[in-house]
């Protein structure tokens, strides 16, 4: 087992093939051996910890990516299709997707990484210029003039 | 009598005599025009376009009505070639790119109907045959007469014709679309069909996907569930009109606006009918005279504001920009003047638009594929002409890290045939399927047998050079190709547009197999 500190220090027991799918913590449990010291993650807070290893339990079984299967992944085509126990785990408020997606950054889980991606390019795809405004809380610092002369020079990506 | 309607292309929706070569018949002339002159009110008031007061009502009908005169039919029309067409653009007047065909089916049942109660054979055992123009497996490819006597109003009777036992579709859009289908995304068929172990090939597959649909084939024969981009909305039993396919009037709305008339207001027109439908698909856009740039405009104070999106590090907001199809990033940066700037950066725009044509499927059409001979040939002549483009535009060196030519090393023969194509008795098919730059499938086909055997080299795909780390082999694999402004050309361009099209058809066949792959047929009408 390997017990994780977060941030706001609460303590997380989990089994080794949960941690693991951390890349840094299974490159630090390789660095420092067998050992009862508990790691700590001062980037992550409990709650999301918690989301995090929800994740990481359901997916424990399935292989490491090796850096055969990421190099072969990088030549495939992406998509943004997401997988449907993983679209159920991500419905989240967006305040806790941005710490999810900023947690697997820093503890290096490409694969939540990956569907936090995926997930908040979905939300942005067709939508008009206000709704994303809406949606990530963005100001609209333009004036009328330069409004209009962007629509002008954006139109060659309009369907016509 | 049974009327005749022109059978449509599986892969594109594009007639098998070729699309249309008239604007309308004469007889629709004030009809169409009055709707354009209302449309064009409508623009005006909505502000998308300044008239100025002597384009009233009657002005406005009499420039569209001139327009249209141009490129009517009428029955005094001078029976003149379609090449004599001085009118049309020289793309609308050659149909050589789509004439060759393959048609599956079962050719020895008479009947252009089977009965509804009979059942067809299966996929297996389909005939794969190829014909050059005109005819299909001794079925007569409807040639109607265009004049102007279809009533839109008497032809609106979609009763079904699935039960026809034959399907065809144009070599090069079927070639396209069996490049572009992702077949490592796909089940295997055993999914479906377990029980049944024996190889079908592509062809098969596909005969038993349209036959059991469970929304039957209309009387174009195409398949209901796919978005033709338009095509499908004709209201005529023929192509031999553009107006039909008619989607508002904003492009000649802004040409009158800016002063045009006459013979100059057709291209705004042929926009508005969507003529680029039926463009050769495989015409890349020579680069433009000047250089392509966003405007920049300095961040106001308020733009420092943090967004939600914004506190994202930056690598991961350009790992999520990568997912995303240029329509929304450009939708994107038009929010506010900080994601403005950091989106409209060339070497950021780039560098995205790079990420997306290679490793996402939004923009796969943009690139020329392997499958139809000399396609890669003639997009690195003109990729070379946008390195040369970017070199100048940006006061620097054409990058030259490519071999040039290199791609000539490798004989012209498609890369992706679902099965060898045999001929039709007493067709001129051969003939003609040797002249590669109008046909596409050539070689091996033209043999005149049945090919086994393992298919001859083909030129490389741009995937396979990538892989192979020979990017130095193609001028679009450069780190100097000037990604946003080639992808802005094309998305302008009538030919890419029309080979987006394709794409959009050949994904949807990609999701339709995967259900028939998956769940089997939708309806078992099979012996």
């Amino acid at each position: 087992m390997v017990n994780l500190v977060t941030s706001d220090n609460e303590s997380f027991t989990v089994e080794k093939a949960v941690a693991s799918r951390s890349v840094l913590i299974k490159n630090m449990l390789e660095d420092v051996g067998e050992s009862d010291q508990p790691i700590p993650l001062p980037n992550v807070t409990a709650s999301v910890l918690k989301k995090v290893l929800e994740y990481c339990d359901h997916h424990k079984n399935e292989p490491m990516p090796t850096s055969e299967d990421l190099a072969a992944e990088d030549t495939r085509k992406r998509t943004t299709d997401i997988g449907e126990w993983d679209q159920k785990f991500i419905q989240v408020d967006q305040e806790m997707l941005f710490e999810i997606i900023l947690a697997a950054n820093y503890l290096d889980i490409k694969p939540l990484l990956d569907v936090g991606c995926k997930t908040v390019a979905n939300m942005i795809k067709g939508k008009t210029p206000e709704e994303i405004r809406k949606l990530f809380n963005i100001v609209n610092d333009f004036t009328p003039e330069e409004e209009a002369q962007i629509k002008k020079e954006n139109e060659w990506a309009e369907d016509r | 009598m049974e009327e005749l309607y022109d059978e449509l292309c599986l892969a594109s929706g594009v007639s098998g005599r070729g699309g249309p070569t008239y604007l309308l018949p004469s007889t629709y002339i004030d009809r169409v025009a009055d709707d354009i002159v209302e449309e064009i009110h409508d623009l005006a008031a909505r502000g998308y376009v300044t008239l100025t007061p002597e384009l009233d009502s009657k002005t406005l009908g009499n420039i569209v009505k001139e327009t249209l005169s141009i490129g009517a039919y009428s029955q005094d029309s001078p029976r003149d070639r379609i090449q004599e067409r001085d009118w049309l653009p020289p793309a609308y007047r050659d149909w050589g790119w789509f004439k060759a065909v393959t048609i599956l089916g079962y050719f020895e049942q008479p009947e252009l109907d089977v009965p509804v109660t009979q059942r067809v054979g299966r996929g297996r055992g389909v005939a794969v045959q190829g014909i050059y123009g005109g005819f299909i497996g001794g079925y007569v490819l409807e040639v109607p007469n265009p004049d102007g006597d279809e009533d839109a109003d008497a032809i609106d009777d979609p009763r079904p014709v699935d039960r026809r036992p034959y399907m065809w579709l144009m070599n090069n859009c079927s070639s396209y679309m069996f490049s572009w289908i992702d077949w490592d995304s796909l089940p295997s068929r055993h999914e479906a069909f377990p029980d049944d172990l024996l190889p079908m090939d592509y062809f098969g597959e596909l005969y038993e996907i349209v036959m059991s649909r469970g929304e039957p084939r209309g009387k174009n024969c195409l398949l209901p569930c796919i978005d033709y981009g338009g095509m499908e909305q004709n209201r005529f039993r023929t192509q031999s009109f553009f107006f039909p396919f008619r989607n508002g009037s904003k492009h000649t709305a802004r040409g009158i606006a800016a002063g045009l008339r006459g013979s100059d207001l057709l291209p705004s027109l042929m926009m508005d009918f969507r003529a680029w439908m039926f463009h050769r698909p495989d015409v890349w856009p020579h680069p433009p005279k000047e250089p392509v740039a966003f405007t920049r405009f300095d961040l106001a104070p308020s733009s420092t504001l943090p967004n939600t999106l914004e506190s994202l590090p930056r690598e991961i907001m350009l790992t999520i920009f990568q997912y995303l199809p240029p329509h929304s990033l450009i939708t994107l940066s038009t929010t506010c003047k900080s994601l403005r700037h950091t989106l409209t950066k060339a070497t950021v725009m780039d560098h995205i638009l790079k990420e997306i044509i290679y490793k996402a499927d939004h923009l796969s059409w943009i690139l020329p594929l392997n499958c139809l001979p000399g396609e890669m040939e003639r997009a690195n002549a003109v990729g070379r002409q946008w390195l040369a483009w970017a070199a100048e535009t940006t006061g620097g060196q054409a990058v030259t890290d490519f071999a040039e030519g290199s791609e000539s090393r490798y004989p012209a023969v498609p890369h992706f045939s679902p099965r060898a194509v045999a001929q039709l008795p007493g067709s001129h098919v051969w003939d003609s399927w040797a002249d590669t730059e109008s046909t596409g499938w050539v070689d091996h086909v033209a043999t005149r047998a049945t090919v086994t055997g393992p298919m001859p080299a083909h030129a490389p795909s741009l995937q396979e050079l990538i892989e192979g780390g020979r990017q130095d082999e193609s001028p679009f694999l450069s780190p100097s190709f000037p990604y946003f402004a080639f992808v802005r050309a094309c998305f302008g361009d009538d030919s890419l547009r029309n080979r987006r099209r394709l794409w959009g058809i050949a994904k949807q066949f990609e999701r339709v197999w995967r259900e028939y792959r998956t769940k089997g047929w939708e309806r078992d009408i099979f012996l």
